[in-house]
């Protein structure tokens, strides 16, 4: 398929998902697509880690900063929706630059590790740093998001939004993976050694990877922020990239579609089994054992063997 | 006078009270091939690594056309023109033979991701790229197994591959770290004659890490001898098997 | 002010006694499998629900049954890494992924058959001891006391029988170990068992003392996890040294400022040790 043709697909697929909710009218179900959308966006996040076979434990305090970050913005400097929402996420990426640099010298468990202990001190800073940050209580009354006069108030808009970030998200780590820049990374994941051989660079472009990630993470954390008016310190520990893992081991770690996949599986289950969440909880960590045993692919992989044994078996 | 290509003065490593190599020195020059010889924990290894920034020496330093190198890293040194092979076959698995190769010269050119954003440049490396790849496929004889997955291909086929993945670098200097290891002897003879066309043919200066006498005796136009971190002798083959210093080292240990 | 330190000192070593069992079972889990055992806490919790049911609600022998729940998750542990970890040996990551999984399963089920709440044990011992002028609650000196012994024990395991040779081996280099005869498939859930029960007899000391609930877990995991990092992975003499540094830095932060503080300190720590000497202060 040309570039163009995929690029309409694409669009054409946008825009039906657009109308999705004018065309349903249900509250529940648009709110159920917001949160698919903006964890759409953060288990995005988490793949490009994945790419290059790290695991950062990072991101849901990347996550929170990105929410606690707009919100102030727009709270104590008052300054308007577009400014405090790329704003915050630019800090976020900063951040994750400064860190990244100390950080992604280490590997394998050991930055694991590390990231699951920044991310453990952020958001206790959250809790402690009370006159900043509101304590446990966190920030309430965060403005709804706006430009020009013109406020979101209406849940299908906030959907609308949320959409256009996990479109970005989606198309961005799309055209990543197909890039050249996308070779590099599946590269230095398969065989470091080679790949500096061969001149590149491998710090650099982890650094590049980990910032594009966390610059991903504080979007989608600034406009959960916005949606629920509401930021609490426990919405962005640990739970937050485990349940990202999960979505990408589940989906399909091979392809960004994999996780769209793992995301328009799971994330719907919470809102269902609202009153019952440990089952979902329970049902996750079955399903996760699962598929770490026997489809280590994901549903991706599982539909792509699917089809191609449905060819005959060209390949 | 031929000029230095690679120029290494008083290199020494110490790990802990150890000194793996002790003040080496010793120059190679454009056009030649040098063989580096000696037993296990002679220092190949470690100078192998100096060489190609894998750890930082004690004291000492490494010149590459005159540029100091001391403290670079191997993505650097690559880039500079001094390109390395692995002593087992190194490719990307699950690709294509066609794309390994096209790899090795796209990478060369993108290795600083802020190239990405210079107008052109990445436009013009996949092109080269492009061209490279066919060119090597042809020269390194791989051409019959272009699309298949590295993985698959025979051992000795793989490490041809290395070479021909480094060849597309465009390198000023090859660095082999035992390019007959685990061959069979036809499959040696052929990386053999491999490599000397790699110099007869696109002027590459090669240095060769080798335990094979044979390959290193017929090939080489120097070699140089270590033992216990330092040189023992550096001449041309026909001295150097006859040193009596070189063949002390050798009794007892591999002589093929 | 003496009385103060006394009592931060006191703290800090009774905590540390338990840190250290946790930890220890961590690390040796870590050194023989490298799997970071992220579940960990979940075993600790087992345990205390075993004694909450067994004790609270069917009347048995407390002491009884510390030994039964520490052998109990200790057998556990040991079918959990023959049927959930042992394909991943050599895949860090995924082994870690794994444990996760576990970890969320174990707590969301002990969610759904215990209940959100708080429940408590009796306590064995009551009262307290006076040292000087300071008050000691009797039941945490009994903690630290059987703590002390179950150190012992292990100690002496390790050092002079076969197994414990056998696994320090492993720990240290597990190629050579394997040379001479050191089998990972029989060591491996050992080890894991062995881990396994260290952190049920934690989970069964502490039940009485603290409030049982699904994510009491949680805490000892990271106090275990920041006292390994400390002290290094994989390495048992550091946990010692790491569970001890660790007890009394929280003592101190802990009762001169906050709890949260402590924890931000012990956390800044670990960032520190993995950038600076990832193999943590005895590791290699």
């Amino acid at each position: 398929m040309t570039p163009m043709k995929s690029l309409l697909k694409f669009l054409a697929i946008i825009a039906a998902l657009a109308v999705l909710p004018f065309l349903l009218r249900s509250p529940f179900l648009t709110h159920i697509g917001v949160m698919i959308c903006l964890y759409t966006a953060l288990a995005l996040s988490m793949n490009l880690m994945l790419r290059i076979g790290q695991i950062s434990f990072a991101h849901g305090a990347f996550m929170g900063l990105g929410a606690y970050g707009s919100a102030l913005l727009m709270m104590r400097l008052g300054l308007p929706f577009p400014l405090a929402f790329f704003g915050a996420a630019l800090a976020v990426t900063l951040l994750a630059w400064l860190v990244g640099l100390v950080f992604l010298r280490i590997r394998g468990v050991y930055f694991v590790l590390l990231t699951f202990a920044f991310g453990e001190i952020i958001v206790l800073t959250f809790i402690e740093w009370v006159s900043l940050f509101g304590g446990s209580g966190g920030l309430a009354g965060v403005p709804r998001p706006g430009w020009f006069g013109h406020e979101i108030q209406s849940r299908d808009g906030f959907y609308l939004l949320a959409l256009a970030l996990a479109a970005f998200a989606y198309a961005s780590v799309h055209a990543i993976y197909r890039s050249e820049l996308g070779a590099v990374i599946t590269s230095l994941d398969e065989n470091e050694a080679l790949t500096r051989s061969l001149g590149i660079d491998s710090r650099r472009y982890r650094l590049l990877t980990f910032c594009f990630s966390a610059f991903l993470a504080g979007l989608s954390g600034a406009l959960y922020g916005h949606y629920l008016t509401l930021v609490t310190p426990e919405d962005y520990g640990f739970g937050v990239p485990v349940n990202l893992v999960v979505l990408n081991v589940i989906g399909g770690v091979a392809h960004p579609i994999g996780t769209v996949l793992g995301a328009l599986l799971l994330v719907p289950l919470p809102e269902f089994l609202r009153d019952a969440k440990q089952y979902q909880v329970l049902l996750y960590g079955i399903l996760l054992i699962f598929f770490l045993l026997f489809m280590p692919d994901g549903l991706y992989g599982a539909i792509n063997r699917f089809r191609r044994g449905e060819k005959g078996g060209t390949q | 006078m031929s000029e230095v290509v690679l120029e290494v003065a008083g290199l020494t490593k110490a790990f802990g009270g150890l000194r793996a190599v002790s003040d080496l020195s010793f120059s190679t020059f454009r056009g030649e091939i040098l063989g580096i010889i000696g037993p296990n924990g002679s220092g190949k290894t470690t100078l192998f690594n100096l060489i190609t920034g894998v750890f930082p020496a004690t004291s000492g330093s490494v010149r590459f056309r005159g540029n100091p190198m001391s403290g670079l890293q191997t993505d650097a040194i690559a880039r500079l023109g001094l390109v390395r092979t692995f002593q087992s076959a190194t490719v990307f698995k699950h690709e294509p033979v066609y794309e390994n190769i096209r790899r090795g010269s796209m990478f060369g050119c993108i290795g600083n991701p802020a190239w990405f954003f210079r107008r052109g440049r990445v436009a013009a490396g996949a092109s080269k790229a492009r061209t490279t790849a066919e060119d090597l496929l042809e020269f390194s004889g791989l051409a019959d197994v272009a699309g298949t997955l590295a993985g698959n291909l025979p051992y000795g086929k793989q490490k041809m591959l290395g070479v021909a993945i480094a060849l597309a670098q465009h390198p000023l200097q090859l660095l082999m770290d035992e390019p007959a290891a685990g061959l069979n002897p036809s499959e040696t003879e052929a990386m053999g004659e491999f490599i000397a066309q790699i110099r007869s043919k696109r002027g590459i200066d090669v240095i060769l890490v080798e335990h094979d006498m044979r390959m290193v005796t017929s090939m080489c136009d120097r070699i140089l001898a270590l033992n216990y971190g330092k040189v023992i002798a550096i001449d041309v083959p026909a001295k150097i098997v006859a040193h009596p210093e070189v063949i002390e080292a050798y009794l007892g240990a591999d002589f093929e | 002010m003496f009385e103060l330190a006394i009592k931060i000192v006191i703290n800090g070593l009774t905590s540390s006694l338990v840190y250290i069992l946790m930890a220890l079972g961590f690390t040796l889990i870590f050194g023989i499998m490298r799997v970071v055992n992220f579940a960990h806490g979940e075993l600790y919790m087992v345990a205390a629900l075993l004694v909450y049911v067994l004790v609270g609600s069917w009347g048995w022998n407390y002491y009884l049954v510390v030994v039964l729940a520490a052998v109990g998750v200790g057998l556990f542990g040991a079918v959990l890494e023959r049927v959930l970890f042992r394909p991943f040996i050599g895949r860090e990551l995924n082994g870690m992924i794994m444990a996760l999984a576990i970890s969320i399963t174990l707590q969301a089920t002990a969610f759904i058959l215990f209940g959100p709440d708080e429940h408590s044990v009796p306590r064995p011992i009551s009262g307290v001891i006076q040292l000087g002028t300071v008050m000691v609650p009797r039941d945490r000196l009994a903690v630290g006391l059987i703590a002390l012994l179950i150190l012992g024990a292990f100690y002496l395991f390790m050092r002079y029988t076969k197994v414990g040779l056998a696994m320090r081996a492993v720990v240290q280099d597990e190629e050579i170990a394997a040379i001479h005869g050191v089998r990972p498939k029989f060591i491996h859930p050992l080890a894991f068992g062995l881990g396994a029960m260290l952190a049920g007899f934690a989970g069964a000391l502490m039940a009485p003392i603290y409030t049982i609930y699904p994510y009491m877990g949680s805490q000892p995991m990271l106090k275990a996890f920041i006292v390994v990092i400390l002290g290094g992975l994989g390495s048992v003499p550091g946990a010692v040294l790491g569970g001890i540094v660790l007890g009394l830095s929280e003592s101190v932060f802990a009762t001169l400022i906050n709890t949260t503080v402590a924890t931000m300190v012990s956390f800044g720590i670990v960032v520190l040790i993995l950038l600076i000497k990832p193999t943590g202060l005895l590791g290699r």
